[in-house]
């Protein structure tokens, strides 16, 4: 993959942003399979899994295990795309960014708004900003 | 973007037999993203419905729905990066694509097929991971040589 950043300021803030972005995706996916269960979760429903009727807990341990296997291949694409093109300066990296913070990031902070300001909003508020900033310094890189 | 394929017949196989993959992942993940609810297999495993869950409690079903609905949308945007990087990177026999379809592959199918078994049993859903892991070894194995 060679060295990380580039000759460009603009693009290297950018690179670091989405860098972090998609390590704290992965480091959530790796959570959720390891743990199924997040303490945030309990909040949400109320009640400790111990509560819970033991085949709906168990379907929910594997959805939230399937979920973070997605988040950690999210992650792992993101940073192949990251490199490979982005990095580059291929304008379809950027437009896949653009896609991506569209139909996933988006609607998740959508998802999970949370007026409290509770976990796991504050999470993925901090990831949409820090994408779309990503994409908006970025931009004058690849479309000149 | 170019025409699709390449003048290389065993890797045009590879690439429909990404496509196919990835079709078959976007309809499920649009099925999961647009209804956010409890399938039929998911009713079989847990032994309720939607509307069981929801008399118990409420909050834990819109919690369940915020799920099935992450993994649909979670699925349409590997999708698209799948697409991108079949178009911009496996199409043009860049070594790093066919590594990344190795590891997310390894990822995706063998979660899929370790942790879904429990909740779909020996099913059609659970059959055709196995057909879309069989098409993922497949479309490695046969564009390997025009990688490397």
């Amino acid at each position: 993959m060679g060295k990380i950043l580039t000759d460009s300021k603009r693009l290297n803030i950018a690179i670091i942003l989405l860098l972090i972005a998609n390590l704290i995706v992965i480091i959530t996916g790796i959570l959720y399979v390891i743990m199924g269960f997040l303490p945030y979760h309990e909040r949400i429903i109320g009640k400790s899994p111990s509560r819970v009727d033991s085949s709906v807990m168990n379907f929910i341990y594997i959805i939230i295990r399937v979920n973070g296997f997605m988040f950690i291949t999210l992650g792992v694409s993101g940073i192949y795309l990251l490199f490979a093109g982005f990095r580059k300066k291929e304008k379809w990296a950027w437009i896949n960014g653009l896609i991506v913070v569209a139909l996933a990031t988006f609607p998740t902070t959508i998802l999970v708004f949370d007026p409290t300001f509770a976990m796991p909003f504050p999470l993925t508020l901090s990831l949409l900003i820090m994408v779309i900033i990503a994409l908006i310094i970025s931009y004058k890189e690849f479309f000149k | 973007m170019g025409k699709l394929l390449t003048d290389s017949k065993r890797l045009n196989v590879a690439i429909i037999l990404a496509l196919i993959i990835l079709i078959f992942s976007l309809l499920t993940s649009l099925i999961y993203a647009i209804f956010g609810t409890f399938m039929p297999y998911h009713i079989a495993f847990t032994g309720k419905t939607e509307s069981d869950v929801s008399a118990y409690d409420t909050e834990l079903m819109i919690l369940i729905g915020i799920f099935i609905r992450l993994m649909g949308i979670y699925g349409i945007a590997l999708f698209v990066a799948n697409l991108f990087i079949l178009l911009f990177g496996f199409r043009k026999k860049e070594k790093w694509a066919w590594f990344y379809y190795l590891i997310s592959g390894c990822i995706i199918f063998g979660s899929y097929l370790i942790i879904t078994f429990q909740v779909l049993g020996l099913s059609i859903m659970y059959l055709t991971f196995i057909v879309m892991t069989v098409l993922w070894i497949i479309a490695l194995a046969i564009s390997y040589k025009e990688f490397f």
